[in-house]
């Protein structure tokens, strides 16, 4: 049977529904064409081409969802002890405040970082500019960005912004906010208080201004009732019937005007036409509410509860960085924020980034929240990024790291070098299993084969956790 | 390209029940709604150098975004987050645990300010209540010794506002072992854009410590709350 279907949107002319026009055949068979298209781009139906399907990677394929990248909070005094030699560990070098590793979705090419301090020490910034900085690296631990970092009295706290931007979307990123330490205004030997760092967040630049939607006082305006197993019973039209229509059929006109107003309550999730209540209602599969991971999710949501080929989206969970690090751009290096004996002495003593003193498997990092009603198990598109920094010629690939959510633990992940240098190391674990749409555990488990290496070998600076299909 | 129609207002099924199927009136309102629903599903407009026809979403882009009704179902994730190095010091060398100490006794313990950055979301009209204007707390502690209540007391307000909306929740109950809680009344009011959230733990027993290992502040329905 062929389905009147459109390949690309044809829309009506206004001379064609001007008051005075007769009612042509083309403007319905255009409209049910273009509204075949609108049902399979959401649903991924009827053998629909996969460049069209919606997954909010823009182009005609929905857009970004532009939900934050990071919002972090810390807490954390930042008090340095005896700042040594320069390039040393525990030494002076740019003060990585919180390191990221961060998805950026399709689309986006950059973001704005805020970091927000109190009893900010004024002397961290540049000699010469007054400011902090923004590196940002690609997963070779090229640099890619270097942005100011400006701080300014805000509101009873110090906070400073700086915007990224010219990124390459679809990949990941390691963000650097920068303080520096190797100022002159630091004396060599000294505890200087650096202040407390509170949050940081990222995000994407866009705002606007909308209101609120309608609501009538009744359902004026009728959306196809399927029964508990079935989809949204969108009607197809025949080319045919179409093709030889003579006269405007009621039929036609109103079997489109239900899709339309099932596509409306689909897709908003609102009623349609503001009607007084919802049609539709997530369900158990038996026509039972169900608001917890629906067998029947019959909003759009990329569920893939209704529609086994629905768009799945990238979509961040939440990105975390777990302690500083020190930076040194002459050589594109990473040393530790402290030194190497337990407990470290001298360095950034509050707030560093952790390492191991077993090789048991360890819960060193853990959030607890909800995870969306996403595909799980073995269709589970949940991905773990960790950045590891360590010693040259460390053994970094003895370390396994895994995610254990409320679905259990994953596979578990090897760290591989992101450069020559030995100093940056990445781990991306996939197909991580985790329970749809409920509040869970996301814990980051670490271990190594073998015997403890010495200090130094691997310490784990941040974590991301993410939906990428 | 030829001006292609752009409105359509709603029609009830009764138009089609009667000879006014092939009425002008009724043709522009499905062409007019078709086009907005290939653009509210796509996110693009399909007729350059015409304004879409259906409107800016909140990120002031065209198209459904999942920030709530009417555009599209709300994801549920965490938004904000204070992440926990768990509590054992014996394995980790870690800064961040070691300084953490006990969060709260019976006195309370602040945590801010904490400077968030909401995603942009439509009201929605009384009495519905917009997924994104919400986020829920969840933590996870634990005590030193026996039990005590965890309450918390949240503000938040709109960065540069002077009003700020306040709400107390108990919690519940912490023990030694590490567990997560969660309760209906400990929540958020968010605004889009740049909010500052302030946060007071306490516990309920004058000796027995609670450290909060981690919080998130979630947002957690799809439609409304």
């Amino acid at each position: 049977m062929a389905r009147k279907v459109s390949a690309s949107f044809q829309g009506v002319s206004i001379a064609d529904v001007d008051a005075d026009a007769p009612s042509f055949r083309r403007a319905i068979e255009d409209s049910v064409g273009d509204e075949a298209y609108v049902f399979d781009a959401l649903t991924g139906e009827n053998g629909v081409d996969t460049s069209k399907i919606i997954n909010h990677t823009g182009n005609v394929r929905g857009c970004p969802l532009g939900v934050p990248l990071v919002n972090q909070y810390f807490g954390r005094q930042l008090t340095l002890s005896t700042p040594s030699t320069k390039d040393t560990h525990g030494g002076t070098g740019e003060l990585v405040l919180a390191p990221y590793i961060l998805p950026l979705p399709a689309v986006e090419t950059g973001f704005m970082v805020v970091v927000v301090m109190t009893d900010f020490n004024e002397r961290l910034l540049d000699e010469d500019t007054g400011q902090g900085k923004v590196r940002v690296f690609d997963t070779t631990m090229t640099q890619v960005a270097e942005v100011p970092l400006v701080f300014i009295d805000f509101d009873g706290f110090f906070m400073a912004q700086a915007l990224v931007e010219g990124l390459t979307p679809n990949a990941r990123y390691v963000l650097f906010p920068i303080l520096r330490t190797d100022s002159p205004n630091l004396t060599s030997g000294a505890t200087v208080d650096l202040g407390k760092l509170q949050s940081v967040t990222v995000h994407y630049l866009r705002e606007g201004s909308v209101s609120a939607p309608s609501r009538n006082s009744a359902n004026n305006f009728g959306v196809w009732t399927p029964a508990a197993t079935e989809g949204l019973a969108h009607r197809d039209f025949h080319t045919s019937v179409l093709a030889n229509l003579e006269a405007i059929a009621g039929d036609i006109t109103a079997g489109l005007n239900r899709n339309l107003n099932s596509d409306e309550e689909y897709t908003d999730a609102w009623p349609a036409g503001g009607n007084l209540s919802y049609t539709h209602v997530d369900h158990d599969g038996s026509g039972n509410p169900d608001a917890v991971n629906p067998a029947r999710s019959r909003f759009h949501a990329h569920t893939r509860s209704l529609y086994a080929n629905e768009g799945e989206v990238p979509f961040a969970v939440f990105a975390a960085s777990l302690g500083t690090l020190l930076y040194l751009p002459s050589d594109n290096t990473a040393k530790f924020s402290v030194e190497l004996v337990e407990p470290p002495v001298d360095g950034l003593t509050t707030f560093y980034a952790p390492w191991m003193k077993t090789v048991d498997v360890t819960e060193l990092m853990k959030l607890h929240g909800v995870l969306p009603d996403f595909p799980a198990g073995a269709s589970s598109k949940l991905k773990m990024a960790v950045f590891i920094i360590s010693d040259a010629s460390a053994n970094v690939d003895q370390w396994t790291v895994a995610c254990k959510t409320g679905a259990g633990s994953s596979a578990g992940a090897t760290p591989a070098a992101m450069d020559a240098s030995d100093t940056w190391w990445l781990a991306t674990d996939t197909a991580i299993d985790f329970t749809p749409d409920d509040a869970q555990e996301m814990t980051l488990l670490v271990e190594r084969a073998g015997s403890l290496g010495p200090i130094g070998e691997a310490a784990f600076a941040a974590f991301c956790l993410y939906f990428d299909p | 390209m030829t001006s292609k129609v752009a409105s359509g207002d709603s029609l009830p099924d009764d138009v089609f029940r009667s000879q006014k199927s092939a009425d002008p009136r009724v043709i522009r309102s499905l062409a007019g709604r078709t086009r907005i629903r290939y653009e509210r599903a796509t996110g693009r407009n399909p007729v350059l150098g015409e304004p879409p026809a259906s409107g800016l979403n909140p990120q002031g882009i065209v198209g459904h975004d999942h920030s709530g009704p009417p555009w599209g179902a709300a994801i549920l994730h965490p938004v904000a987050w204070l992440v926990g190095i768990a509590p054992n010091s014996a394995d980790i060398q870690s800064g961040y645990f070691a300084a953490r100490d006990a969060i709260v006794d019976d006195s309370a313990r602040a945590l801010g300010p904490w400077v968030i950055w909401q995603r942009p979301h439509a009201p929605l009209p009384s009495p519905a209540i917009a997924p994104y204007s919400r986020l829920y707390l969840y933590v996870r502690a634990f005590t030193d010794a026996g039990t005590s209540d965890l309450t918390v007391a949240l503000r938040s307000r709109q960065l540069f506002s002077a009003q700020s909306i306040s709400r107390t929740s108990t919690m519940g109950t912490v023990s030694t072992t590490e567990g997560a809680l969660f309760k209906e009344d400990a929540y958020v009011d968010m605004v889009p854009g740049y909010n500052r959230i302030d946060l007071s733990l306490s516990g309920s027993h004058a000796s027995n410590e609670i450290t909060l290992v981690c919080a998130a502040l979630c947002q957690i329905v799809k439609l409304t709350h």
